[in-house]
Formats: structure tokens, C-alpha cells, sequence
């Protein structure tokens, strides 16, 4: 069984998208592979907004958010041949390449926008979901529990290590760990698909 | 599908791993199916948590063409890089650099044929071949070209030496040229220092750095000519041009701006103008110097402009009563020679300012 095949009867995807534009977005990764720059046109389309709002979460300046969005196409563009379908679907092959962007960019100079933020505010506090979002879009997170969501917004957004997690918090180590890993099986709850 | 999610995949998807665990990770993934599908469930619940909390902003039209253009521009220049099979990736450079070596081993070792010496131009000698592991004593023809080369190598050290050279007197002789306008700057302005005051050098005083200072403070600066009320240059070729009765418009001696240094001097209330450039006037004309003083609406008349050189260039002196400050405006104009008008004549002025 090709690859291709195996992703196309995983088990769980991210909700927002059915099975057959999850197939859409591998077949534009593997046309990438292949060295196709229109296929590179349209994934830019198709997730330019997504990445774009990913890196605005981390990154404070437009300006670096916009060269992070470049950075996240260069790379997928770089990288196309290294993805693996059966570890994961595309959006979020490019949900981490954009977060990795991101650091790297606030790492390189620009400013950590939820550095000091999250240390400042109180787990609660953190864990609010933005007002502007729609109901429905945050009917998922309401399941998680606030320190649950503020650490993985501080591991996701913030590129904290469990540690540093673990410090913002003011807790151990160990709580830190199971906010994360009670959290993500709530998380894997809502993705899981039963075929 | 897995119960729980393993750590380590979550570290693995935000980069977290060191090396080793990372490679032992990897490895994992290769070898057991459980392992991936628990990843790309780990992967698919970060990311959903990720797009929910962080949704979806449009970028700005142009910056949308902007990033894209970037893109699409790498992607140009960058091609996407094509999976290299394992088995290549082990074994691939080994061979390729034993066939390398192989190759090598038997061009070094191949005596030359003569097939492979192209053939000259029209006109020169053809090409003496040259023989591996021979004496020059044992073949002269390859001590001649050995030579030609080392006479060829000493030409190109000579001109990249004579390069050098020349690039070296051209910074030279720019550096003269900026140091020779500096200096003739500074001497401008030390010689309107100095003549400003004669009086004191005629007592025989010395000037301090103080008075030094504080002419260099009361100096108003350049004066340059008005385009705007700078009569029209006369055409000798066509008399016609100048007006019957109008005030006949100076001749200029060059095509330079009218300029001048004005320098006063409050201690001696004296002023002093150097001035350059001035145009020569009619015999039954005079250039007429007149300075406005802080605070006056009108212009006081301080003599005569000494008729310039024929470079235009000259200057004069003129005093002001005891205790009078700078004045605040310098004119020279042209006038009828022996009827100095109280006021200077609009539409003549050669020179104003500062």
C-alpha cells in the first residue's frame, strides 16, 4: 500500500476539512514534489489565511509575520518531497512548518509576543478564548481546561519547552505533563474519525 | 489506535527532541505502523487546537501578491528537492568516489596521443606535444613553452602591479583635488578675516584666538546674487537689446554666479566684502554697495564697489558707526555714476544677501 493510500484511510483529521479536500491537499503536495509551481500557487491560496493567522499568534509584528507566511511557502516548496502522508495531513504538515517558521523568526530578533504576556497573566486569563472568535470554532476548546489550554498555548505559541512551561505556570513538571496530556486526548477525541 | 499519546511525539512535532531521541524516534516510525498513526493523531489534535485558536487572517491583496511573487520566485530558483532512496544515500558517494579515483588512476597513466592535440590556426606552427616525465635537457621544445609561460606569468604580475599603481595615483590626485578646495575655501575666508582689520595690523596689534573666533562668529556668510533681480546679460553682438533710457544692464566677464564673502568686523565696525564674478558696468556706471542694518526697512549706501579685475573678482571695505551690529543684508547694484540715488534702483541688483 503507497502511502497516498494509507493517509487516505487514517483515522483522524482535523475537523474543518472533509475527506475528499484532504485528499485534494496531498495530491497538491505530491504535484509540489514533482517540482509543479502551480500546484505551489494553489496550496498558497488554499492556506495562505491559515498560515497567516498561525503566525500572527506568535509573531507581534506584521511585518514579520508576513516573512514568516513567505518563509512557511519556501520551506513547504523545499520540503515537499519529505512529506509523509501516513504521519499526519497537510494542514498540519503546514500548522507546523508555520509555527517553526514563526520561532525562528522571533528568535531571531523579533519580539516574542506571548513571552512576557503569559507570564503576566493568570492561567485563567490565558485560557479565554480571543473574543472574535466564532462560536462554533471555539465550541472545541471550551472542553479543555484552562491550565490544560494555557500549556499548550505556551509549548505551541510561545515554543516553551516543558520546563519553561512549567515555570510560567508555577507548577511542576509533572502537572505540566498531564495538562498537556489530558488535554491532547481531548483534542484527539474531536479528531478521531471512525470509518 | 493508541490509548494515550506518547510524549515524545509531541515533542517530535514541536521540535523538542535532541538528536538522539529524535533519531531513536525516527526510527520507531520506521519500523512500527502504531507509532505513525499515534503521531498523526498527536499531529492532527495539535494542529486542530492550533487553527482553532488561532484563526484563519486574510493577508492585505497586495501583500498576498507580494509573498507569493517571493515564492514562486524561490521555487524558480530552488527546485523542490526529490527523495533519495536509502540504499543510494549509503552507498552512493563510496561509489562515486571509487569510480572517480578509477578514472583518474587511468588518465594519469595513459600516455598522450597525438589525435587528442587539436590542430593550430592558419598561420602558426603547430603545437609541440608534451611529453610526461621528460627532462627539460631531454626535450627543449617543452623548456621553450615552459618558458613562454613563465614569461607570460611575469607580464600579467607586471600589469597587475602597473593596475595597482594607477589606481593608486588616481586616489591620489583625487585626494589633492578635495584637499586643494578645502584649502582654497579656508584661504578665502582668512584673507576677508585679515583684510577686515587692517587697522589693527597696522597698529601692530596681534589678534588672539578670541578675535580669531569671533570674526569667524560674525561672518554672515556667502553672499550670492539674486536670479531673480540679476539684470540679463548684454549681447554685444545686438546693442539693440538694451533699452533707450533704461539703466544699460552690466556685462558679465565670466559665466560664473556673482558671488561674495562678507565679513564684519564689530570692534572696528567695519565690514569687509570679497566678492567674485562681478559683471564689468558701463564708464557712466558704478556698482554701488549698500547694507541693511537689524530692525531698518531700508538700505544705507556705503560707498562705491571697487571696480573688479578683469576675473571680476575684487573687494572693499567699509565702516559703519561705532557700535552698529552686523548688518543684516548685503546689495551691491548698479547705478548712474554721478547721481547715487538714495535707494538702490530695483531691477539692478548684481549681488544680495546673505
Amino acid at each position: 500500500m503507497n502511502c497516498i493510500a494509507q493517509a487516505a484511510n487514517h483515522t483522524s483529521a482535523v475537523v474543518q476539512f472533509d475527506a475528499a479536500t484532504l485528499e485534494t491537499h496531498r495530491r497538491l503536495v505530491s504535484r509540489l514534489a514533482a517540482g509543479e509551481t502551480e500546484a505551489m500557487q494553489l496550496l498558497y491560496l488554499e492556506f495562505a489565511a491559515t498560515v497567516h493567522g498561525i503566525v500572527r499568534r506568535i509573531l507581534e509584528d506584521p511585518e514579520d509575520a508576513r516573512e514568516a507566511v513567505q518563509d512557511t511557502f519556501i520551506k513547504v516548496w523545499r520540503q515537499a518531497s519529505a512529506y509523509r502522508p501516513e504521519r499526519g495531513e497537510v494542514v498540519a504538515w503546514l500548522v507546523y512548518i508555520a509555527r517553526h517558521s514563526a520561532i525562528d523568526r522571533a528568535r531571531k530578533g523579533a519580539r516574542r509576543r506571548r513571552l512576557h504576556d503569559a507570564l503576566q497573566k493568570s492561567p485563567a486569563e490565558t485560557a479565554q478564548p480571543p473574543a472574535d472568535l466564532p462560536e462554533t470554532v471555539t465550541m472545541h476548546l471550551t472542553q479543555l481546561s484552562a491550565p490544560q489550554r494555557q500549556a499548550l498555548e505556551l509549548a505551541f505559541f510561545s515554543g516553551y519547552t516543558q520546563a519553561e512551561i512549567a515555570r510560567a505556570m508555577q507548577t511542576p513538571v509533572g502537572n505540566v505533563k498531564n495538562h498537556l496530556r489530558r488535554g491532547l486526548a481531548k483534542l484527539r477525541q474531536i479528531v478521531t474519525r471512525h470509518d | 489506535m493508541t490509548e494515550d499519546f506518547n510524549p515524545d511525539a509531541f515533542r517530535y512535532l514541536l521540535d523538542e527532541l535532541d538528536a538522539g531521541e529524535r533519531a531513536a524516534f525516527e526510527s520507531r516510525l520506521a519500523r512500527d505502523p502504531a507509532a505513525r498513526l499515534a503521531l498523526a493523531d498527536c499531529a492532527a489534535a495539535v494542529a486542530q487546537f492550533a487553527l482553532e485558536s488561532a484563526p484563519a487572517e486574510a493577508l492585505a491583496p497586495g501583500d498576498q501578491r507580494a509573498i507569493l511573487t517571493a515564492v514562486l520566485s524561490a521555487a524558480g530558483a530552488t527546485p523542490a528537492k526529490r527523495p533519495v532512496p536509502a540504499t543510494w544515500k549509503r552507498f552512493g558517494w563510496p561509489l562515486a568516489a571509487a569510480a572517480l579515483l578509477v578514472l583518474n588512476l587511468l588518465q594519469f597513466f595513459r600516455p598522450p596521443s597525438p589525435d587528442a592535440i587539436p590542430a593550430p590556426p592558419p598561420g602558426l606552427p603547430p603545437p609541440t606535444p608534451v611529453v610526461r616525465h621528460s627532462s627539460p635537457a631531454e626535450n627543449p621544445a617543452s623548456e621553450a613553452v615552459a618558458d613562454e609561460l613563465r614569461r607570460l606569468e611575469q607580464l600579467r604580475a607586471e600589469y597587475a602591479n602597473l593596475e595597482l599603481a594607477r589606481n593608486t595615483l588616481r586616489a591620489d590626485n583625487e585626494a589633492m583635488i578635495r584637499r586643494r578646495a578645502l584649502i582654497d575655501k579656508r584661504i578665502g575666508r582668512l584673507a576677508a578675516m585679515e583684510l577686515v582689520d587692517p587697522a589693527s595690523y597696522a597698529r601692530g596689534e596681534r589678534r588672539g584666538l578670541v578675535a580669531i573666533a569671533r570674526g569667524l562668529l560674525t561672518e554672515p556668510g556667502i553672499v550670492i546674487s539674486d536670479p531673480a533681480d540679476r539684470p540679463p546679460a548684454q549681447q554685444p553682438d545686438n546693442p539693440a537689446a538694451v533699452s533707450p533710457g533704461a539703466t544699460p544692464p552690466p556685462q558679465t566677464p565670466s559665466t560664473g554666479q556673482p558671488y561674495a564673502w562678507s565679513v564684519f568686523d564689530e570692534e572696528e565696525a567695519r565690514g569687509y566684502l570679497n566678492y567674485y564674478n562681478l559683471p564689468t558696468v558701463p564708464p557712466d556706471q558704478s556698482l554701488q554697495l549698500w547694507v541693511k542694518q537689524a530692525g531698518s526697512s531700508t538700505y544705507q549706501n556705503v560707498g562705491e564697489v571697487t571696480p573688479p579685475n578683469a576675473n571680476g573678482a575684487g573687494s572693499v571695505t567699509y565702516p559703519l558707526p561705532k557700535g552698529s551690529p552686523p548688518p543684516t543684508e548685503v546689495l551691491i547694484t548698479q547705478e548712474p555714476r554721478n547721481a547715487t540715488p538714495i535707494q538702490p534702483t530695483s531691477g539692478t541688483a548684481v549681488v544680495r544677501g546673505p
